[in-house]
């Protein structure tokens, strides 16, 4: 079952709000997982019809991410994301885009849209959000 | 003569009844409602086409090129581009510009990083991944300009890899003016032999060379290349823009395509013939005299704006030189009226030639109204 991963900045009623937009929908939540990560809160959820979740959420004016995005968080400072794809270019890995999701006080949020191998993960391992 | 059935005239009727009425609430977005072509409809009549490079010859000879090429002389010359040095074409507007000014970046620097701000359009994602070039996204500042540190510290680390700038000349969302002049002067300081400036000036290409102490931003300040909208501030019933390019850039990517007997460089091939027309009129019509004014009433609404909103208790504010007017992002029942683009928790109106005085004031009262009611 695929995920969706909703990032906003840190903010009480998220998991209300999306079980609200996914409930008007129709749309039956499987699994739901919330987590605050430093300035920002995050919900992981599946859900029983994956692309409509994902519309609606979007609809819904919600960052909502596929799988097909690595989310990773920066200090926000001049080069940090530069360092970033430095990295993934000299391991020879094709990051295809990147996106600034959220900045929140001196904290980035980034979605790295790249190759998911255990060898792409392991050159920013400490920068993932799933590994805070 | 054929004639529609009823239900296919009555839905066509709606459809006119309902643009007319959104017509009238359109405040948001950069696209202007100031145009009268009626003088050209006798040419939809033709299949006018001006497929491939409009400087040069070509076997379908139904085509206006010649009122192409003097539309892009003329932005030729409001952007400081150097006489007979310079290359263009009319497109479909300012995203296709943006598409042409990448891909010949990235046919000169095949090696290229794509350097872009937070507040680019979206578009430019898409065109980054159609083109497969290697990009790094730059943070903002608060007002929507680059970061000039990030640049500058984003080139250093991948100093190895001509930097391909993109620069907006007015950023969608708040109409934020990246500084070429300072995107130059890193480029120097860093010693970076090989480098591609783009400017996406869809909107302030048609106004900051009619702005007295506007930055520099063209040709003059050194970029290689351009693209401009033409259904912004100009206007048209159908989409357009033009894109500019140094000549010696192009005449590297050049192909030759013998099916219509012409050089082609352009993105499209089969073109539309006219909107060139729609824009050799406007220009004509104008000229670079009428252009100021325009430009000036649009400054003035945006400040008479910004003072009408602070009246009403709202905080509005705008960049230096712009005619977009930033303020919090009102509740849904003044959405609902009116079409103002948000982002976050701003929204924007955009003054256009169109959105008169009386249209801001009564903005103004709606947001007053429900300021009054507490829902904003």
């Amino acid at each position: 079952m695929k995920e969706i991963t909703i990032v906003t900045p840190l903010q009480d009623g998220l998991i209300a709000r999306v079980s609200k937009v996914l409930g008007d929908a129709g749309i039956n939540i499987e699994n739901l997982d919330a987590m605050d990560v430093k300035q920002f809160s995050m919900v992981t959820l599946t859900a029983d019809r994956y692309n409509d979740a994902l519309q609606s959420l979007r609809d819904a004016g919600f960052d909502a991410l596929t799988e097909d995005v690595v989310l990773i968080h920066l200090k926000d400072e001049p080069g940090a994301l530069a360092r970033v794809t430095q990295r993934l270019y000299e391991g020879g890995i094709h990051v295809r885009s990147i996106r600034i999701l959220h900045r929140q006080v001196g904290e980035a949020m980034v979605a790295l849209s790249m190759d998911r191998s255990q060898e792409a993960l392991a050159l920013i391992q400490d920068l993932l959000v799933s590994n805070t | 003569m054929t004639y529609l059935k009823d239900d296919d005239q009555k839905r066509l009727d709606e459809l006119k009844a309902y643009i007319g009425d959104q017509y009238k609430t359109f405040l948001g977005y950069p696209c202007s409602g100031h145009f009268d072509y009626t003088p050209l409809f006798d040419l939809l009549q033709y299949p006018i086409n001006n497929v491939g490079d409009p400087f040069a010859p070509s076997t379908y000879r139904v085509n206006t090129k010649d009122f192409e090429r003097e539309v892009l002389a003329w932005f030729g010359e409001i952007t400081h581009a150097p006489p007979d040095q310079f290359w263009g074409y009319v497109t479909n507007g300012g995203s296709e510009g943006n598409l042409y000014g990448l891909y010949l970046a990235r046919e000169i620097h095949p090696d290229g990083m794509v350097y872009y701000s937070e507040d680019t359009h979206y578009s430019v994602n898409k065109n980054l991944r159609m083109l497969r070039i290697p990009s790094i996204m730059i943070r903002s500042q608060s007002n929507g300009e680059m970061d000039y540190r990030d640049l500058e510290e984003s080139i250093r680390i991948h100093r190895e890899l001509p930097p391909i700038i993109f620069a907006n000349i007015g950023t969608t969302m708040r109409e934020a003016i990246d500084d070429v002049p300072t995107i130059r002067s890193i480029l120097k300081s860093l010693a970076i032999p090989r480098s591609y400036i783009h400017c996406d000036a869809a909107l302030c290409g048609m106004t900051l060379p009619f702005i007295q102490g506007a930055p520099d931003w063209d040709f003059h300040a050194g970029i290689d290349s351009l693209s401009i909208s033409g259904h912004k501030l100009i206007g048209s019933p159908i989409p357009c823009g033009i894109v500019l390019a140094r000549k010696g850039n192009v005449d590297r990517i050049a192909r030759s395509i013998e099916y219509v007997g012409t050089l082609d460089t352009t993105v499209t091939g089969s073109r539309n013939g006219i909107t060139p027309v729609f824009l050799w009129y406007a220009i004509r019509r104008e000229g670079k005299e009428g252009f100021a004014r325009l430009v000036e009433s649009c400054l003035e609404t945006a400040r008479h704006a910004i003072s009408r909103f602070a009246e009403c208790g709202i905080q509005a504010w705008r960049n230096p030189h712009a005619i977009t007017v930033v303020f919090p992002k009102p509740p849904q029942c003044v959405l609902d009226k009116w079409q103002i683009a948000v982002s976050g928790d701003q929204a924007h109106i955009i003054c256009m030639p169109h959105v008169t005085r009386e249209l801001v004031d009564e903005l103004a009262r709606d947001l007053e109204t429900a300021r009054a009611k507490g829902t904003l």
